[in-house]
Parts: C-alpha cells; sequence; structure tokens
C-alpha cells in the first residue's frame, strides 16, 4: 500500500502544468503512509424459526432505518402474468381500508416514517426510517404487514391504473424508453431483469384479488424475508423485540422460483422513432458471461474505463453531451451493463462513429497494475460511506440479501474487495464489451438517423413497440 | 362488528400512546462544530464526525444566478464548469487523476440561483490532498477561462440544457412558469442554466470578469466534516490562508415580487403525455415560519391529502407539490397531472376545489400531524450523511449567521398547526396572486397501452 500511494502521488506531480508563482502550489501534499479503513460492525443471527436480523450499528445516527428485504420476486410471476408478484406485493404495501386511508403509509406517518416501496424483479424492500425512540412501533407495523398480508380488489386496481400512466409517460421519456429497449434486445421475453416492461404488461393483463394474495402470502414467508436495521441501536437491545414481533409467524416453504435460461443474442442496432428531440438518446449494453455478479470488482473497473473513455471522447473532445452513466444489474448469475449518453441531435452521427472506434479501442487497451490498484480505493471509500448512512446500508444489506449473498460478513467482503488481476479486466473489455457483441439502441429521428454507418442494418421501430416486445 | 372494537380500541390507545410519548428532540451536539474567519476573510466551519474514516469538503463561493446580469442568465454556471478546466499550477488532467487516484466519491459542482458549490467525499487521510485542489480552484482558476476551454464548456452547457430541460417531460414547462412569475430582471426569475442562446454568448472576458469579482476567499466558506485529521486547520492555513484578501462586490438586492393578477399560459408539451396543470406562487423566504408551513402543507397534500379533498374525481390526478425556498422570496409550486384525454379545465377545477377546501380548514389535525412528522424525520435523515452536514452547516450559517440552526429549524416545524395551513393558503395561494401553466402532449398519444 505505501509503495503505491508513493507511485501514485509521484504520478499526479508528473502531469502538473507548468506555471508561475506559489511553486509548492504544483506539488501534491505529502501521503500519510497508510491507509486509515474502518467499517460500523454489523451482526446477523436468525430468530428462532423465523427470519434472519442483521444490524448496523451507528451511535451518531439521528435516525433508524428498518427494512424488510424479500428475497422473491418475478421468478415467481405465474407464466401468463408476467409481473404479477411485483403488483401483488406493491398492492400489500399499499393496502387501504374502506375510507380509502392507506394503512400502513397513514400508520407510519404518526411514526414521522415514510413508506418506502422498492419491489424489483429479484424481489422487494420494505422500508422506512423514524427516529429511534419509534423504532420499534415502526418494526411492528412493517412486520404486521408481511405476517398477516391482506390485498383487495381496490388496491390491485390502484397499482393497475398507476401502472397505466407510467406506461403512457415512458411513451414521452426517450432515456427510459432506451434503457428498456435495451433490455428487450438483450433478454428473453417475460424474463424477470426486464421489470419495468413487465409492470407495463401487467397493466394490459388481467390479475384478480384472490390470485394475487395467494400470490403474496407466497412470497412473504420468513425463509424469503431478512428484517434489517441500520442506526443507533444493538442486535442485544433488539433482537428480543423482534423474537416477540415474529412470534406468531409460521415457517412455510415459500415455493419453487422459476429459473431462466439466458443466451446471450448477437449485437444488432436498434432505432426507436421519436421526432423533434433537442438530444438523441444512445444506449449501448449487453449480458457478461456467466460468474460475473454486479459486485464483481473486474466487471465494475471495466464498466468504468467504459464508461470514463466514451465520455473523455463526447464531452471533452467533441462536446456534444453533458455526461456518460454506466450501469449494472443483476441477471442470474450474469450481469447487465450499460452505458447510456444524450447528445446534441445535430452531432449524432459524429457521436455514433466517435462511441463506437472509443469501444473498439478500449478493446485492445492494456491495463497497468496501479490503475487496478485506484480501483480498490475508490470501492473502499463507496463501501465505508454507504455502511455509513443508515438509509444507504439498509438498502446495500437488501440488495446482497436478494442476490443470495451472505450477509453477516458483508462489511467484511467490502473491506477487502478481492484483487483484480488486469488481465481478468483486459480479457472483459476485449469480449463483453466489443461494439459488435452489444445491443446498440437510438432513441430520435430515424431518417437523420439512418445516415450512421453503424445504423445501416438497424430495426426501425416505434416507441410502443419497446413496450410491446421486439 | 363486535371484534372490530377491541381492534378499535386498541388503535386509539396506541394513537394516544404515541401523542403523549412524542420523541425526545436531536442529540443537541448533532452539528456541533467550530467555525473561524482566516485573515483573507474566508469562513471556515469544521465539523468532526468520527464514525468512518471519511471527510466531505464543500467549499461554497456566495455567487449565484440571481448574481448575475439579467441579461447574461447562466454566467454563474458557466464559470463553475470553467473552474474544472485548471490553473495555473494543476491542469484539468492532474486534478483528475489526482482525485481519481485519492478514491475521490460525490465528486461535483453545483450552481443555483444563489450560490455555487463544490463538493468531494475522501479517505480522512487524502484531506490534505482536496484543500490542494479546492484552494487552487478558489485562486487560480484564471487560467482556465480561455477562448479554447470556454468553447468546450458552452458546448458541455448546452448539452446539460438540452439533456436536463428540452429533453425532459415537463421540465421545460417549469421553468416557463418561474418566468412567467417574476417581472423582467428579476433576479429569480427563470432558471440558472440559461437560455440556448444566453449559454452561446458568454465571452471569455465576462467570464473573467465574474470569476474575479466573486471567487474570493472573503466570498467564500469551508466547511469540512468527518474524521478530521489533527493537523486539519493548519492545512486549511497553508493552503487557504496564503491566498490574498480581496474584497468581494456586494451582492445584487433582490426583492421580493408581489403578483397583481393571475397570469395564465398555455402551451404544448413536447414529451410528456398527460394533460398537465402547472401552478407557482411566491411565498415567504427561506427559514420563516410560513416556509415551514409550505412544507408541511406540500406534505399534506402528497401523502394523502390531496386524494381525499379531491374526492372520487374520475380525473384521480397524480400531483406533486413543493415549497422552493429561497432567501429573498420562496415559490410554492403545484402540478396536476392526467390522461391525455382529460379535460384541463376539470384538472382546473380540481386543484383550485382542493385550495378552496385547504384554505376552508379541510386539511384534519391528523393530517397535518403526520406531515409535520414526516417532515422533521426527513429533516434529520438528510443529516445522516457528511453531505448533508455540510450542506446544512452551509445553509444555516448562510441564512441565519448560526450553523447549529437545527433546533430552531425544526421548532418552526413543530408549531405548524391545521389553522396556521389554513391561514397560509388563503394568504399565499390566492388565484390572483399565481401563475397557471395548461399543458397538453403535442403529439398524438401512441395507441397500445390501455388507461
Amino acid at each position: 500500500m505505501r509503495r503505491r500511494l508513493a507511485r501514485w502521488a509521484a504520478l499526479a506531480l508528473a502531469a502538473a502544468a507548468c506555471g508561475q508563482g506559489q511553486e509548492w502550489r504544483r506539488t501534491p501534499p505529502e501521503l500519510p503512509e497508510q491507509l486509515r479503513i474502518a467499517f460500523p460492525s454489523l451482526e446477523c443471527l436468525r430468530i428462532g424459526d423465523g427470519p434472519q436480523l442483521c444490524v448496523v450499528e451507528l451511535s451518531r445516527s439521528p435516525i433508524v432505518a428498518l427494512g424488510l428485504s424479500v428475497s422473491a420476486g418475478a421468478q415467481f410471476d405465474p407464466y401468463q402474468l408476467p409481473g404479477a408478484a411485483q403488483a401483488a406485493l406493491t398492492a400489500v404495501f399499499k393496502a387501504s381500508d374502506e375510507q380509502g386511508v392507506p394503512v400502513l403509509e397513514t400508520a407510519l406517518g404518526e411514526l414521522g416514517g415514510p413508506l418506502q416501496v422498492s419491489v424489483g424483479s429479484d424481489g422487494a424492500l420494505l422500508s422506512t426510517y423514524v427516529v429511534p425512540q419509534r423504532l420499534h412501533d415502526a418494526a411492528r407495523l412493517l412486520l404486521d404487514t408481511v405476517i398477516a398480508p391482506t390485498l383487495d380488489a381496490r388496491a390491485l386496481a390502484s397499482v393497475r391504473s398507476h401502472q397505466c400512466r407510467r406506461a403512457q409517460e415512458i411513451l414521452g421519456d426517450p432515456a427510459m424508453l432506451a434503457s428498456l429497449a435495451v433490455r428487450r434486445t438483450s433478454l428473453p421475453p417475460r424474463h424477470p431483469a426486464m421489470l419495468p416492461a413487465l409492470r407495463i404488461q401487467f397493466c394490459n393483463e388481467a390479475l384478480g384479488a384472490a390470485e394475487a394474495a395467494t400470490l403474496a402470502r407466497q412470497l412473504l414467508v420468513p425463509a424469503h424475508t431478512t428484517v434489517l436495521l441500520a442506526g443507533p441501536v444493538t442486535i442485544d437491545e433488539v433482537a428480543p423485540w423482534f423474537r416477540q414481533l415474529t412470534a406468531s409467524w409460521t415457517p412455510t416453504s415459500g415455493g419453487l422460483a422459476r429459473r431462466f435460461e439466458v443466451v446471450p443474442r448477437d449485437g444488432a442496432a436498434t432505432i426507436v422513432d421519436l421526432r423533434g428531440l433537442a438530444q438523441t438518446v444512445i444506449a449501448i449494453g449487453g449480458l457478461t458471461a456467466p460468474g460475473r455478479p454486479v459486485d464483481d470488482p473486474a466487471l465494475a473497473l471495466a464498466v468504468a474505463y467504459a464508461r470514463s473513455e466514451v465520455q473523455a471522447e463526447l464531452r471533452q473532445d467533441l462536446a456534444v453531451t453533458y455526461g456518460v452513466s454506466a450501469t449494472i444489474e443483476p441477471v442470474g448469475d450474469r450481469s447487465l451493463w450499460m452505458l447510456t449518453t444524450q447528445v446534441d441531435a445535430a452531432a449524432s452521427v459524429a457521436a455514433l462513429r466517435v462511441l463506437r472506434s472509443s469501444l473498439s479501442a478500449l478493446s485492445q487497451r492494456a491495463i497497468a497494475e496501479d490503475e487496478v490498484f485506484t480501483v480498490g480505493i475508490q470501492t473502499l471509500v463507496t463501501s465505508m460511506r454507504t455502511y455509513a448512512v443508515a438509509v444507504d446500508a439498509v438498502r446495500e444489506l437488501a440488495s446482497r440479501h436478494r442476490a443470495g449473498a451472505p450477509l453477516a460478513e458483508a462489511t467484511e467482503r467490502a473491506r477487502d474487495p478481492g484483487a483484480i488481476e488486469a488481465a481478468d479486466v483486459e480479457r472483459l473489455l476485449r469480449t463483453t464489451f466489443a461494439p459488435e457483441r452489444a445491443q446498440l439502441v437510438v432513441v430520435g429521428e430515424a431518417l437523420s438517423l439512418s445516415e450512421a454507418v453503424v445504423l445501416r442494418d438497424a430495426r426501425v421501430i416505434r416507441p410502443i413497440t419497446v413496450l410491446d416486445g421486439l | 362488528m363486535g371484534r372490530c372494537i377491541p381492534v378499535m380500541f386498541g388503535l386509539v390507545a396506541w394513537l394516544v400512546g404515541l401523542l403523549v410519548a412524542a420523541p425526545a428532540g436531536p442529540d443537541p451536539s448533532i452539528l456541533r462544530h467550530s467555525r473561524y474567519t482566516l485573515k483573507n476573510g474566508l469562513t471556515v466551519i469544521l465539523h468532526p464526525v468520527r464514525t468512518v474514516p471519511l471527510v466531505r469538503v464543500h467549499l461554497r463561493v456566495h455567487v449565484g444566478g440571481a448574481d448575475e446580469p439579467s441579461d447574461r442568465r447562466g454566467l454563474a454556471h458557466i464559470v463553475e464548469h470553467l473552474t474544472f478546466e485548471g490553473t495555473e499550477h494543476i491542469d484539468a488532467g492532474a486534478r483528475a487523476r489526482a482525485l481519481y487516484f485519492s478514491g475521490a466519491i460525490e465528486v461535483n459542482g453545483s450552481t443555483t440561483l444563489t450560490s455555487t458549490d463544490y463538493h468531494v467525499t475522501v479517505p480522512a487521510d487524502y484531506t490534505e490532498m482536496m484543500l490542494w485542489l479546492e484552494s487552487d480552484r478558489l485562486g487560480f482558476s484564471a487560467a482556465a477561462v480561455t477562448a479554447a476551454n470556454l468553447r468546450a464548456v458552452r458546448g458541455v452547457v448546452a448539452n446539460e440544457r438540452r439533456e436536463r430541460i428540452d429533453t425532459e417531460p415537463y421540465a421545460g414547462l417549469r421553468i416557463a412558469l418561474a418566468e412567467a412569475l417574476y417581472p423582467p430582471r428579476h433576479g429569480y426569475r427563470g432558471d440558472h442554466i440559461g437560455s440556448l442562446f444566453e449559454i452561446a454568448s458568454a465571452t471569455p472576458p465576462e467570464a473573467l470578469a465574474f470569476l474575479r469579482q466573486w471567487y474570493v476567499p472573503a466570498n467564500a466558506t469551508l466547511v469540512l466534516a468527518g474524521d478530521l485529521p489533527a493537523r486539519t486547520s493548519e492545512w486549511i492555513d497553508k493552503h487557504f490562508g496564503s491566498l490574498p484578501r480581496v474584497e468581494p462586490a456586494p451582492r445584487r438586492a433582490v426583492a421580493p415580487h408581489e403578483p397583481s393578477q393571475e397570469v395564465v399560459l398555455r402551451a404544448d408539451e413536447p414529451l410528456g403525455r398527460s394533460v398537465a396543470v402547472l401552478a407557482a406562487w411566491p411565498t415567504p423566504a427561506l427559514y420563516t415560519a410560513e416556509d415551514a408551513v409550505a412544507d408541511v402543507l406540500a406534505e399534506a397534500l402528497l401523502a394523502g391529502g390531496l386524494e381525499r379533498l379531491a374526492g372520487a374525481s374520475a380525473l384521480a390526478p397524480t400531483a406533486a407539490f413543493r415549497q422552493s425556498s429561497l432567501p429573498a422570496q420562496s415559490r410554492f409550486f403545484a402540478q396536476l397531472s392526467a390522461g391525455a384525454d382529460a379535460d384541463v379545465d376539470a384538472l382546473v377545477s380540481v386543484l383550485d376545489d382542493v385550495l378552496g377546501r385547504v384554505r376552508a380548514g379541510a386539511l384534519t389535525e391528523a393530517e397535518v400531524r403526520r406531515a409535520r412528522e414526516r417532515v422533521v424525520a426527513r429533516n434529520l435523515a438528510e443529516l445522516q450523511t457528511l453531505a448533508g452536514r455540510t450542506q446544512r452547516l452551509h445553509d444555516y450559517a448562510e441564512h441565519r449567521g448560526d450553523p447549529d440552526w437545527l433546533a430552531e429549524d425544526l421548532r418552526r416545524y413543530r408549531e405548524v398547526t391545521p389553522e396556521a395551513v389554513a391561514s397560509f393558503a388563503a394568504t399565499f395561494l390566492r388565484r390572483e396572486r399565481r401563475v397557471l401553466l395548461l399543458a397538453r402532449p403535442s403529439a398524438s398519444v401512441p395507441q397500445g397501452v390501455r388507461p
């Protein structure tokens, strides 16, 4: 660590520009010999036969965050009803009483806690935060909701109405259309990772309240659930409460999840024809090989390189974009990577040419040992920050829970993310990120975009086709 | 029915219990800090938080869009971008590498109508590295103001505007609303980013003059929060204390504006597929008692209040309500949207009816209480992060003169009553004080999704 810190300091120094006056300002300050790394305490235990409980102790946090993570989602959808699990869970969490008053949201509101519902393809997180004095009451409300789920036709109709409204809005949201289209072109039909699209399909499908209630009960079982806490509390303080609060929760089997086979497709280009935009949205992405989960450090580094290279060309050199964003999402034991940018519509063709050439150049790039080392520091800093913030710690642990990763050693793993081999990163850049293997989606005016060489054989579709399937 | 009585009784008893057992206030030391001023006028606030060995460095230059010449909207934002292009000592590439190799996260600059902020989070051991970079930015960014850099920055900023406003559904309409709310040349008119024409018009001499006028230590505040190393003050003295003292120009005064009649605009929304009604009213300034009332009202309407007051409207509108707080005068925004075929006048009627009922005191004690509790909890939740703490220390110091104004801030919310909410709506959310914008989707709606 010491030798490497000195080396990068020298690198920064060597890159300093020429100038006059205050000579010491050109020299980076001397660095400490050791980098301090510390994480808050994390402890987990099993509550009797019930769910797992994990607590991140943050003695200075002004609030305590509480989450119930459910590791069951779209993989339990009946085949003919994509989006059913997401709809059923949302309807349970947002159920209203006979006067139309949302039950859980109102009760949490008395405690000052917001109702936060996040339902993804691989499960759900029902969470809130409150001042520590109100934790017990908040925990009781959340647990009561999942232990004895109630769902009626009105709640389901409300979810459906919301999804239909959202679907309508997506048709006018170029960035969302691009992101959905990359998923559509990378994944097989009805795959759980296409959840945004599945939600929209649900808008057009019929799901009865009784069927949804049965599905919700199947999903909300102790075996699928982990209770997550972060704040000024200890596991010894709260474990007895949770034992009491979950005593009536009968352990039952959660049923069988469906498995989805994914076969990567050959690279192709798609134009979503949307006219009159000031910018063209360009998204490129694809699936990794098996065994590359979203927290694979080599994958994170490769995606960071790709984003950085493309941004350098499009923002610094051409000045035709504000920025390039990168995402990595789980798809079983693979990941779906995606780069997205919005460029000046008048510069679309030039931007596409640059995008392709930068990704091609990247596939030939040699990675230095020092470059690989620095990503370790960034990963550490990001993890330290995440686990020091109650709400983010709960969200991170929920994400690991849904991915099937053990939680008790989460901070230990974050402390030592494992060595990245430069050759591994180079292999990823050469294969996964090669432009001819990726799905390219462009949202803009098809007529002018077809001048671009990379779009010569592109399939041109209307926005609605992105929602209906390709 | 018989079984409901114990349940109802239990629920009532539980709610009464909650009211009696109100939680204690926040930890009184949560924003504990030290504050001092360097000889060159730079204000320094240090806030130790020892949870993990990270430090947040947040430099605020007290200048924003409201300080620009009225025909040069966007200049403050362009100058913010230029200050990332290097100095006479550290070029842009070296700066980027230093940040990258330091493991820096949450690196950004931001411009608002009232301030320009630079922030970064790093391992505590690299604190001095960030002070080296930020002090150089504050003192020596003039070297970045070249014709070539400005050309590139103008391109990037133009695309930022296109991305955030021109291709974001309803964003352009919200700016049109903020423009119509104020008279020409008012400091809060429109948005800090400026039009494409204004962005393209910025010249190097203008940018340089702006930088020299405002980017001086006496017009800036540096806040550090986190696991501060023992030598932090010594490093601040070395890197920032050596910058010369220059008196900043007086800030442009912004006077509250009182509209004399309702303004109604009609517009086509190029992207959004819903019929929408947007409204804005000028409201009392940041950190006043009424400003807190506005926050609680917005929360109460969003968390079920609108739905209840709108009753069984066939429109079932989705809504957004927000108090946008500013030092001279705030603005309260409302947006209701319904399906593409909805009648826009019917949507206006829903808004008018709901606000009329709020003015008449229709929001219940329970609705206001829940909204109040949630706003207080959200305020505390923002202090979980070092970023949230430096932001709050800056805001309290700048606008209340006391970086630890938290208890007073929360007290404002805890004193909000249903009567105060009704009175706020009756006083400030009157029809003759508002700008109303009626929007329809400009293109035909694609078929295929059943509403």
